[in-house]
């Protein structure tokens, strides 16, 4: 903003807050006791003088703050607005308005010594009267008359200070005698002291009061018959009429909301009448109409839309005091950089964003930047930087907030969102950097170590958060540690017309905000080939440039009948792209239209609590669009659900175990479908191949007879309700054998493909049935992982409950038996639970140590074995083992080491550290069986003692 | 009494707004109905309850039509033809959909029962109560109950 415009805007500000005090005052008067007015008064009185100093205009905030001061003992409630104060305070409105007169014909403040010298030692007078405290009054008047004689504008602020002495003194004066005296009586006395004063003032103003009680409703069209008055005073300053500023209009909000509704709704009928024109018309005049309005009404429109427009400048303008501010306080030298002030917005949203943005500046210079020491140390100009950019992009403004600091902290924001529970260490070592940095948006979360007075109190980010996305905008975060940070904001332009893509789904139409748009995605299937969205288990799922997009389609959501249904079949599918708060998702629609400008409406309580729409809005046709509210949508799909699921994992996460696996080997199997499918492969036990012939059956359960003993038979594509597309007609099963609770079992698949390293993580969160554990991602290719001990043990237990009750036979050993498994691995965690579950344990889980040495000592149970792992965060395996045998409870408790190391050093220390035995991760027989051996040892044992 | 709109007259005559629905006459206080308009172009609304018809397109204005008769429990099937009853309740623009639309009628507050405790509680409680005519019943409905029902 050009010092012109500044200046500008302070008159135009100015002028509107004096008329303000000019009503209030007036209103006070009737009412008296009202302290928000007075408030109101002073509050403005203040704004004045502030910016009128600021501006260089000494004499203006001279009387500002003669006018300020003299409200002060008022609002405190010393003294009582008399008649001769609200005088002498309309007298000083009229002077500050011919102050401000001058300002906006010459841009430069007039002189109004004699005024002023008039004026100020008045209302001193007035108000010491009002306190009556006559003596020093004489004293410092005559000081205070003689230094504006001599006064240069430049030291009026001392001059100020002096000013200010008398009405303190007078007030400290004014409070000792209330003390001193404390008595009603004497109180009443001194008041109408005051009063008497008063009366004598009265006859020496009587003139002026006169004046003034014409003026008495002081609504502004007469303050500026007051005006003329004075500047009649002043021929030259009216003969200088040329208005140096531009002319504006103060028009009510509401006027222009309305308006903008108005024209919303012309808008929208303009769309109807050109379109049936295009449809139906032949008539070349209606044509011609139609066209000639449609043109005006989008000038109508863009004008309508400006007058609600402000440059973004009015808030950014802000910043550099409050950069100022900062830097000053914590002795770091900022350099602040605004771009693209002009950039315009809708004025609500202005106002909308003045806060968050404050907040990000603040965050920005406070913790973003470092220490010109530290800047020094990292090579960096000691002097930090922080831009405020602003641009126009795509229909939305951007305003991106940009310092180069430090940046944020990986491993910081990490440790602080684990500390507080946000998420956990196996969820960590799945997300992105960025993931990890648009942690510091959730609630209650705060990076800062120490809290300052300028931020850091723990709720700054999510509010910056929640403010932007209420006015449909979106907050990006962009760091790069040791570099700086962005943080970008994406406000929509304005709140009335929206930008929004319209989707056809099973013949209905839908809007969907242009901000949660990510892309839209054409994918082609030709019938030979296969197809790029592969299916898991009915979800479908499309690999985005190597990144699993989970899908959806609208028309399954909302369940309305797609009309042809082979439309996926049609070899192409429409996939829009959307954000939702946790992640991209994909929405598959019939068609994609235009992308149009869309007035949203409000919807009924009753269908918003449906929670998939947003508002409706009418088309061009006049039809009536429902518009999608995305993040709705999303978790009616449980998508958000499936997300925040993925806090508990059991993804197999080989890298703790860096020593032995890098990677995990699959093996791919083929379940006649064009899925691909694979089991770990550390739980299969053989492959095998039967001849038909071989199977028996005994009762529905299809056995083989296999190393002397009877080997039933699972079929996997079966057991997992997937219809197999292709057989292949051989008189050979293959059958992969795998052990669960020390009984071998045969899964039957279609074939046996290949043993495949992949150096990815499954993804649990992508799954839909027991019998998955979830889906990884090789190379692009989808391939689903069968959780095979699930499968066992469901199918299983159905279908041969001769079996079953075998496994209840077994439980026996278990019984009453506590396990305490610690293990971070969720994956292993979760499979050595089912198995001793399997085998009637009751199981308690610890995700490390200290967690396990906390449920120890919790006393809630008293754990008969406890399985640990050896490398565990915060709290490692040999650590544990120590501790637990310092507890009394706990000296011969069968403690078993779980693990992938097996150097003999590594079993040694182990050993000594307190555990019994040291087993090989998931050899489930070994498990169990040590399990029970230990616990027999340790029976025996106690028995021998008693 | 929730509906003690007076009327010029006097302080116990009443104006109802009254339409068919199978067969039956109904009334809602004259004051509640904004405007009455013909069947229109309706979108449906996916996953909403069943009595929601859809939005239809008032004007510029959005309105929620509602099937009177599914509220009411009326299996009788509605006629192709339907006549929508808007009423704006808490700046919500709500249709209600009627078969036919009849006189706006004034009856005295002699007239009027509370609903008789043989009609089922849940349209018990949509309904204000019934005025003696000469030939029939009219039934009143309670609007802000409806919307406080279908808002719930």
């Amino acid at each position: 903003m050009s010092l012109e415009e500044a200046l500008s805007e302070f008159i135009e500000e100015t002028n509107e807050m004096l008329d303000r005090i000019n009503i209030h005052l007036a209103n006070f008067e009737k009412t008296q006791n009202s302290p928000d007015t007075l408030n109101i008064i002073y509050r403005d009185l203040h704004t004045i003088k502030g910016s009128a100093q600021l501006f260089g205009c000494i004499q203006m905030g001279q009387v500002a703050h003669a006018m300020e001061a003299c409200l002060d003992p008022i609002r405190e409630g010393i003294l009582e607005l008399n008649n001769d104060i609200v005088n002498e305070l309309f007298n000083g409105l009229d002077i500050l308005r011919i102050f401000n007169n001058s300002l906006k014909k010459s841009g430069v403040e007039s002189n109004q010594k004699e005024k002023l010298s008039e004026f100020i030692p008045k209302l001193n007078d007035i108000i010491l009267e009002a306190f009556n405290a006559n003596q020093n009054v004489l004293v410092e008047h005559l000081v205070l008359d003689e230094e504006l004689d001599n006064a240069k504008p430049t030291q009026m602020p001392k001059n100020n200070d002096r000013k200010e002495d008398p009405i303190a003194t007078a007030k400290k004066k004014y409070q000792e005698k209330l003390r001193e005296k404390k008595l009603k009586e004497k109180q009443t006395e001194s008041y109408s002291s005051t009063q008497n004063s008063n009366k004598v003032e009265n006859t020496k103003l009587q003139k002026q009061d006169k004046q003034h009680e014409q003026n008495s409703i002081r609504t502004p069209s007469i303050s500026i018959s007051t005006n003329q008055e004075y500047t009649s005073q002043r021929p030259i300053m009216e003969a200088n009429n040329n208005i140096s500023t531009n002319e504006t209009i103060r028009v009510q909000v509401d006027i222009l909301d309305s308006l903008v509704n108005m024209v919303g709704e012309l808008v929208l009928v303009r769309n109807q009448l050109v379109q049936f024109g295009n449809n139906t018309n032949q008539d070349e005049e209606f044509l011609k109409i139609s066209h000639k309005l449609n043109a005006i009404t989008s000038d109508l429109q863009n004008e309508v839309m400006k007058t609600r427009m402000q440059p973004i400048g009015n808030v950014l303008t802000k910043f550099h005091r409050v950069v100022r501010d900062i830097s000053k306080s914590l002795n770091k030298e900022i350099n602040l950089t605004l771009k693209g002030v002009e950039t315009e917005l809708d004025k609500t949203l202005i106002e909308a964003v003045k806060d968050p943005l404050t907040h990000i500046v603040r965050n920005s210079a406070d913790h973003g930047l470092e220490s010109p020491e530290a800047r020094k140390a990292a090579g960096k100009d000691p002097i930090g930087n922080i831009i405020i950019n602003s641009y126009h992009e795509g229909g939305h403004v951007i305003v991106e907030v940009r310092d180069d600091g430090a940046g944020l902290s990986r491993e910081r924001i990490a440790n602080k969102a684990i500390e507080k529970g946000i998420i956990n260490e196996s969820s960590l070592s799945k997300m992105s950097d960025r993931d990890v940095h648009n942690l510091i948006f959730t609630p209650g979360f705060s990076t800062a170590g120490q809290v300052s007075n300028i931020s850091g109190r723990g709720v700054g980010m999510d509010v910056v958060r929640t403010n932007i996305e209420q006015i449909g905008g979106v907050v990006d975060l962009h760091s790069i540690e040791g570099e700086g940070t962005c943080i970008k904001l994406k406000i929509p332009l304005t709140l009335a017309i929206v930008p929004a893509l319209i989707v056809h789904s099973a013949g209905e139409s839908f809007a969907i905000p242009q901000v949660k748009l990510v892309e839209l995605v054409r994918v082609e299937n030709n019938p030979g080939e296969k197809s790029q969205i592969q299916s898991l288990h009915g979800k479908l799922i499309y690999a985005l440039r190597d990144k699993l997009l989970p899908l959806v389609d609208l028309s399954e959501i909302l369940q309305i009948n797609k009309k042809n249904k082979d439309s996926k079949e049609n070899n192409i599918t429409n996939i829009v792209v959307l954000n939702a708060d946790t992640g991209y998702f994909g929405l598959i629609v019939d068609s994609i239209e235009d992308s149009i400008d869309i007035v949203v409406k409000p919807l009924a309580n009753l269908l918003k609590e449906i929670g998939i729409y947003s508002g409706a809005t009418v088309l061009g046709d006049g039809s009536v669009t429902l518009t999608l509210d995305v993040l709705g949508l999303a978790s009616h799909a449980n998508l958000l659900h499936e997300t925040s699921a993925n806090n508990d994992p059991s993804l197999i996460n080989f890298t703790q175990h860096k020593e032995y696996i890098d990677s995990a080997e699959y093996l791919m199997i083929d379940l006649g479908t064009n899925d691909q499918y694979c089991i770990p492969l550390c739980m299969v036990n053989r492959l095998e191949e039967f001849g038909t012939k071989e199977i028996q059956m005994s009762g529905k359960l299809r056995t083989v007879k296999y190393r002397d003993s009877i080997l039933p038979l699972i079929n996997v594509g079966s057991a997992l309700e997937i219809d197999s597309t292709h057989s292949r007609q051989t008189d050979k099963i293959s059958v992969i054998v795998i052990e669960k609770s020390r009984q071998l079992f045969g899964l039957e698949v279609t074939g046996i493909l290949d043993v495949i390293n992949i150096n990815n993580k499954v993804d649990t969160g992508i799954k839909d049935r027991p019998g998955i554990l979830g889906s990884i991602l090789d190379r692009s290719n989808l391939i689903v992982v069968i959780d095979v001990l699930a499968i066992i043990s469901d199918v299983f237990s159905q279908r041969n409950p001769v079996n079953n009750q075998n496994h209840r036979n077994k439980r026996k050993n278990g019984q009453n038996k506590n396990v305490l498994v610690v293990e971070d691995n969720n994956f292993f965690r979760r499979q050595i639970q089912q198995i001793l579950e399997n085998e009637g344990y009751a199981v308690t889980t610890a995700h490390d140590g200290e967690e396990g040495l906390g449920k120890i000592k919790s006393n809630i149970k008293v754990f008969d074995v406890i399985i640990s792992d050896i490398e565990m965060p915060l709290m490692g395996g040999l650590e544990l083992a120590q501790k637990i045998r310092n507890l009394n409870k706990y000296i011969s408790t069968p403690l078993i080491a779980m693990t992938t190391k097996f150097r003999k050093k590594d079993i040694e220390k182990g050993l000594a550290s307190g555990f019994d035995c040291y087993l090989e991760k998931l050899n489930q027989s070994e498990l169990v069986d040590s399990i029970e051996n230990l616990l027999q040892k340790n029976n025996k044992e106690i028995k021998r003692e008693a | 009494m929730k509906h003690n709109h007076t009327s010029s007259e006097g302080s116990n005559i009443q104006q109802y707004s009254t339409f068919i629905i199978a067969n039956h006459l109904y009334g809602i206080n004259v004051m509640q109905v904004q405007e009455i308009v013909k069947a229109m172009k309706t979108t449906q609304v996916p996953l909403a309850k069943n009595y929601v018809h859809g939005l239809i397109n008032l004007r510029g204005q959005v309105a929620t039509a509602i099937e009177l008769r599914k509220l009411l429990n009326i299996h009788e099937d509605a006629p192709e033809e339907s006549m929508n009853v808007v009423c704006r309740v808490d700046g919500n623009l709500i249709s209600f959909m009627v078969d036919k639309i009849s006189d706006v009628i004034e009856v005295s507050q002699d007239e009027f029962e509370p609903p008789p405790n043989s009609v089922p509680k849940d349209i018990k409680d949509l309904m204000v109560g019934v005025y003696k005519l000469k030939n029939e019943l009219l039934s009143i409905i309670d609007v802000e109950s409806i919307i406080n029902k279908i808002s719930a």
